[in-house]
């Protein structure tokens, strides 16, 4: 553990880590679809697309300390919005994309607001309350939504799977760099402030209130892009996304690569995605295999590492 | 007009929800954590009660000792891990989402995720002016009122239960007291699972069962506690009351389908009006 910790500490500490990282990231596809082995291919451009979400979770439940325990609500809302629209009415992706958002925006004020009343574990219990309502009526309502079935036969905005990886990975990046400017921000610096101490901020000037609806609403509008950016790739879309379970896979990515580090969600993402597509070929194919490796990672993260991977460069754990 | 009977089954079947929230109360009120594996322990009592009644034909009086040991261990055993943790609101709120996944896919994974049915041990109705109700309802009901006259009675005069109300109105003042506050917190995880192993042996004959209700209850029971105020005994009882009745007469009148709807809905509508719940005292900032 100790060598290890050193290692990551070394390792870490220059920016060289990073671009080494990014470049791995840019040339992965290349020894996979040369083999032809599109599955690989298949689990990265879910991280990258989930990784976007857990960043977008990181703002909100990282930096400004909101318990927001359904970054899978926004998600599906913005999948949703895409899947009808695309499907039912005809729209073009990119108006449809654009109508996601919008509807997670309002979707976002709706979760914010019972977020301004409460905090900590009331929250975490409202949002999740949220995000399963938002389920129960995608089943409810099945001449919209197609039910328990979903909506499928989406049309792919791209048909190769590795223009597809390059597609959400540029995605991947162009949010990495929004959120990464964000955070660095007066804004991110006022989220800073509301998630240490609410009262302090107060009397420093920050409108809490204000600053925490638009953490819910930046956090809602990058999901929910990612919603839509997942719903054109892989062509189908069921309400068992607004689950618990999604929430969970999602808080676990950013709690396993640390939170408040943005970059961390996005290795995170890696692992998880990685780790739970690498058991799922040791156990069969066992759904509750994936969801118990979520829970023994969050549980052994949480007891022996707090921060998460990028936590350890940091030093001792608090 | 109101179905009366709907109304008092809606009753009796509040008392159960009520013990069951009773326990994720407790949990909150005196180690301030919320433990969001509370729904899942009590699956688990569910199914050990399932398990050994059902399955391997045990009397009931050998298992429910058996399953009350067994949640009550585990109890004990997530609030000491809870405990570890305890200084973040993030970290218990991870750690026990964690706990909660790993408990609902073992259950997943040795009883699978199909809805099992238990027969009623005491079927037959009673007829109670009117109305007719279920007797093996009404004997739970009771039960249930004598558990809570019980646990107020222990609350409120016993050694334990004046640690325990210590401990939940001031933390340091107890330690200065000599009162261990860490033991204290990990006893009220144990006492909470096991008025949860009560409640589910007194629900599994009423609602099918499937490994992932755990976060149904979870949901019931944080719906109750927060409409009768965290921390109150009484106000706990109310709540399941007041949703039991809510559950069944919405059930009956509009959707059954849309019936998790109301107590998403109630978390969300009473958070939002009043966060100190209906018997809750509001606090002064």
């Amino acid at each position: 553990m100790e060598i290890l910790n050193k290692v990551l500490r070394i390792s870490l500490k220059q920016n060289s880590m990073k671009i080494l990282l990014l470049s791995l990231l840019c040339v992965y596809p290349v020894v996979p679809s040369y083999f032809g082995m599109d599955y690989l291919i298949h689990i990265a451009i879910i991280a990258n697309i989930f990784a976007i979400v857990a960043m977008a979770w990181d703002i909100n439940g990282g930096f400004t300390g909101q318990m927001n325990l359904a970054p899978a609500f926004s998600f599906g809302v913005g999948g949703y919005t895409s899947a009808i629209l695309s499907t039912r009415v005809g729209l073009h992706p990119v108006a449809t994309v654009i109508i996601g958002i919008l509807t997670a925006f309002m979707a976002a004020i709706i979760l914010g607001l019972p977020a301004l009343r409460t905090k900590g574990p009331y929250l975490a219990v409202v949002t999740f309350s949220v995000s399963e309502v938002a389920r129960l009526l995608a089943i409810y309502f099945s001449g919209i939504t197609g039910g328990d079935e979903g909506i499928g036969r989406i049309p792919k905005l791209f048909q190769n799977t590795t223009v597809n990886y390059y597609w959400t990975l540029l995605m991947l990046m162009v949010f990495l760099i929004v959120s990464l400017q964000i955070v660095n921000s007066k804004l991110g610096l006022a989220f800073r402030a509301v998630s240490e101490d609410e009262v302090r901020a107060e009397t420093l000037g920050i409108n809490v209130t204000k600053y925490k609806l638009i953490s819910f609403c930046v956090c809602s509008v990058i999901a929910a892009t990612a919603g839509s950016i997942y719903v054109y790739y892989q062509s189908h879309i069921e309400p068992q996304v607004f689950a618990l379970s999604t929430s969970v896979g999602i808080i676990t990515m950013t709690a396993v690569g640390g939170e408040k580090t943005l970059v961390g969600a996005v290795i995170g993402a890696y692992i998880v995605g990685f780790s739970t597509e690498a058991l799922r070929f040791v156990t069969g194919p066992f759904p509750w295999v994936r969801l118990a490796i979520y829970g023994f990672l969050l549980t052994i993260v949480m007891l022996f590492a707090p921060r998460g991977i990028l936590g350890l460069k940091r030093g001792k754990s608090t | 007009m109101i179905n009366l009977e709907i109304l008092v089954n809606g009753i009796l079947l509040g008392g159960l929800y009520g013990l069951m929230a009773s326990g994720f109360s407790l949990i909150y009120g005196v180690g301030k954590v919320v433990n969001l594996a509370y729904g899942h322990i009590f699956m688990v009592a569910v199914y050990m009660m399932y398990l050994m009644t059902v399955s391997w034909k045990l009397n009931f009086l050998v298992a429910f000792p058996l399953t009350l040991l067994i949640t009550v261990f585990l109890g004990i055993g997530v609030q000491y891990l809870l405990e570890r943790v305890a200084l973040s609101h993030l970290r218990v709120l991870f750690l026990s989402v964690g706990l909660a996944t790993i408990l609902e896919n073992l259950l997943l994974a040795y009883f699978g995720g199909v809805y099992r049915f238990v027969p009623s041990p005491i079927p037959g109705l009673i007829d109670i002016g009117g109305i007719r109700l279920q007797t093996y309802w009404v004997i739970t009901f009771a039960s249930t009122l004598l558990i809570y006259v019980a646990l107020s009675a222990i609350i409120a005069s016993t050694y334990l239960g004046k640690s325990l109300r210590a401990v939940s109105q001031n933390e340091e003042a107890s330690w200065l007291m000599g009162i261990d506050v860490r033991k204290i917190k990990i006893l009220a995880g144990g006492i909470a699972s096991a008025l949860a192993s009560i409640a589910a042996t007194f629900i599994l004959p009423i609602y099918p069962i499937c490994p992932h209700m755990g976060w149904t209850y979870l949901l019931f029971g944080f719906a109750i506690v927060v409409l009768g105020g965290m921390g109150s005994i009484l106000g706990t009882l109310m709540g399941g009351v007041i949703l039991g009745m809510c559950e069944l007469l919405f059930g009956y009148y509009i959707s059954s389908g849309l019936r998790g709807i109301l107590f998403f809905l109630t978390i969300v509508i009473v958070i939002s009006i009043r966060p100190e719940g209906l018997l809750g005292k509001r606090k002064v900032k």
